[in-house]
């Protein structure tokens, strides 16, 4: 990314990159992959050097960047290892929307200890579907709410202490949405652990099942109903960070597949001289960097803050459907070329990586970033959405008459 | 048998079911009536009858992606239809009508493929060491790319436990690679293409 950052920008990538190398260590992921644990001991290191939270304004803990530096770091994290970076990157899954719409008490609340690595954050989001009702029940009272129903995907589920709710047509307005933020360990709310998941695992996957869980009129963020644009703001950002983790493990994955085509041998000579295996890796490669021209285009069109709400779902939609599809194309082609390696063992390559995990973990995780958030349905309907969309000159602000010069 | 130690167990990404492990020999001492094939002056012709093996081994490989690729269909049908008799039983969406109507096309084609193989190693008809690559190699990548779409069926469902997605998943991931990779197979296709003068079109 380095010509389109500025020179703070990558002092914080350089920074994130030391960090992980540093800190992620193969082994230790490995034993939280397996024990479905979340990397405790290490995010609380990462929050004690400002990673987390850097996107907060100072008063509330963080260090007053902004959201791309978040996802700066995201890659970085991610590019060293999946599981770890994809867990330390998914802490704080709420923060964004307390900061966005939360007062000032709230933001004080929710946010300082979630840099300070005493909180982790957890979004229970129901999005109302044609023909379907919503998952869970809000019932108004005289003062507060209740709430029943259950959420079969939390991630943080199990161990997340803050939870950010949002429900569409719960008060008065049916349009409107109530975004609540509370602590768990409040009566009514009782959580099971997500069976095997497929990746995702040192993320703490729960269920959430609500029986009668009473809220107070204070917990509703800054004390109001908000629009949809404010809350799919919130999933536009999740759709960028996502997009980001995929590319950034997309890029380990292919790191190590061309690393391990330069030694592995057969038929008496190195795998890569053979065109079979150069294809499959300039091919991957070709993907990689249109995936990183989106990041591109996202980051100067943010920098310059020229993408409407309703151009940025759009964007939003279509990285995130290309850098996810194409990390699995990559992580895929990288199992291929490591053969039955690729399934099993960790590998013991270069000096600088002594060991590095095995492919399955890239595989697992990317197929997960495939849906989170959600694709098809997403897509289909956000294209719909956006009136005049006439293709992909709308995303680029510099041909919108004249409302950004950037 | 002395000399011969299991080094350890692999832990695998699928097929879990089958233990994988290395083993390493040292100084394993071997009597001649332990011989299969190879020591004679039989022209490595029994040699080659082991070989021969390979092609129905392929062809397991290929009906393992066959059968995982058939689950994929069967379990979103059953998803679909679990979902929709809680909320609203209206057929799908085109997205995921395309889906099923492709993989199903797939599918059949892939078992058109495999019964074939199967009849003319039985007969052994023909190149039955290219019709076993062509089984092997189209029946897992295309199984691959039935599983691949049908997991967008299950929305984020499909990444847990409690449904069959995520285990067809990685168990068709191994399929890819085990038995000699696609990429082998592509290579052992072409070369005995290049081999024969005449089209093998097979009966």
């Amino acid at each position: 990314m380095e010509s389109h950052l500025n020179e703070e920008q990558k002092a914080i990538q350089k920074a994130a990159r030391e960090f992980a190398e540093g800190h992620f260590d193969a082994d230790m992921a490995s034993a939280y992959e397996k024990n479905n644990q979340f990397p405790l001991e290490l995010w609380k290191k990462a929050c004690e050097l400002g990673f987390k939270g850097i996107d907060f304004p100072e008063k509330y803990g963080g260090q007053g960047y902004d959201f791309i530096e978040k996802l700066i770091i995201l890659d970085e994290f991610c590019e060293v290892d999946s599981s770890l970076g994809v867990s330390l990157g998914l802490a704080d899954i709420g923060s964004r929307t307390i900061l966005r719409l939360g007062n000032d008490d709230q933001k004080k609340d929710f946010l300082a200890p979630m840099t300070k690595g005493e909180s982790i954050s957890a979004i229970v989001t129901d999005i109302p579907r044609k023909n379907q009702k919503n998952q869970f029940s809000i019932e108004r009272k005289a003062s507060g709410f209740i709430i029943n129903g259950k959420k079969e995907f939390v991630v943080n589920g199990q161990i997340a202490d803050s939870i950010l709710l949002l429900s569409k047509g719960c008060g008065e307005d049916a349009e409107g949405w109530c975004i609540f933020a509370v602590r768990t360990g409040l009566k009514g709310l009782f959580r099971e652990s997500v069976t095997n998941p497929l990746g995702l695992r040192t993320s703490s996957l729960g269920k959430f099942t609500f029986d009668h869980f009473e809220l107070n009129d204070s917990d509703l963020l800054n004390g109001q109903l908000h629009s949809s644009e404010k809350v799919f703001e919130f999933l536009n950002e999740r759709k960028m960070e996502t997009s980001i983790q995929a590319l950034g493990i997309a890029q380990n994955a292919f790191r190590k597949a061309l690393d391990y085509s330069k030694r592995r041998e057969q038929f008496k000579r190195k795998i890569i001289e053979f065109q079979g295996i150069q294809l499959m890796l300039a091919d991957d490669a070709i993907q990689m960097e249109a995936a990183r021209s989106l990041m591109f285009r996202f980051f100067d069109s943010f920098t310059h803050s020229c993408l409407s709400s309703e151009v940025f779902t759009v964007f939003a939609d279509v990285t995130k459907t290309f850098c996810t599809d194409m990390a699995v194309k990559v992580a895929l082609d990288g199992i291929r070329i490591f053969g039955g390696y690729g399934l099993t063992a960790d590998f013991h390559g270069h000096k600088s990586h002594p060991r590095w995990r095995s492919l399955r973990f890239e595989w697992t995780q990317v197929l997960c970033q495939q849906w989170k958030p959600g694709r098809y349905l997403f897509c289909v309907r956000q294209a719909n959405l956006v009136p005049g969309h006439q293709g992909s000159s709308d995303f680029d602000c510099r041909e919108r008459d004249g409302r950004c010069q950037g | 048998m002395e000399g011969v130690k299991v080094e350890r167990n692999e832990t695998k990404l699928g097929m879990k079911g089958t233990p994988l492990s290395a083993v390493s020999f040292e100084e394993v001492r071997l009597t001649r009536d332990r011989l299969l094939a190879g020591g004679g002056n039989d022209g490595g012709r029994q040699f080659k009858k082991i070989m021969g093996g390979l092609n129905i081994s392929r062809l397991g490989a290929a009906a393992i992606a066959l059968g995982l690729a058939q689950a994929a269909i069967d379990g979103a049908i059953g998803f679909i239809r679990g979902r929709g008799g809680m909320n609203d039983p209206t057929e799908p969406g085109q997205a995921v009508q395309f889906i099923l109507a492709d993989g199903e096309a797939k599918v059949e084609a892939i078992r058109a493929l495999i019964y074939r193989t199967a009849e003319r190693i039985d007969r052994e008809e023909g190149n039955l060491i290219k019709a076993a690559s062509v089984a092997k190699y189209f029946a897992t990548e295309t199984a691959m790319q039935v599983a691949l779409n049908t997991f967008h069926i299950f929305r984020s469902h499909g990444m847990t436990g409690d449904y069959p997605m995520e285990r067809i998943l990685r168990d068709l991931t191994c399929t890819l690679v085990l038995e000699g990779t696609s990429q082998i197979h592509q290579v052992i296709i072409a070369r005995e293409l290049m081999k024969s003068s005449h089209a093998d079109k097979g009966p």
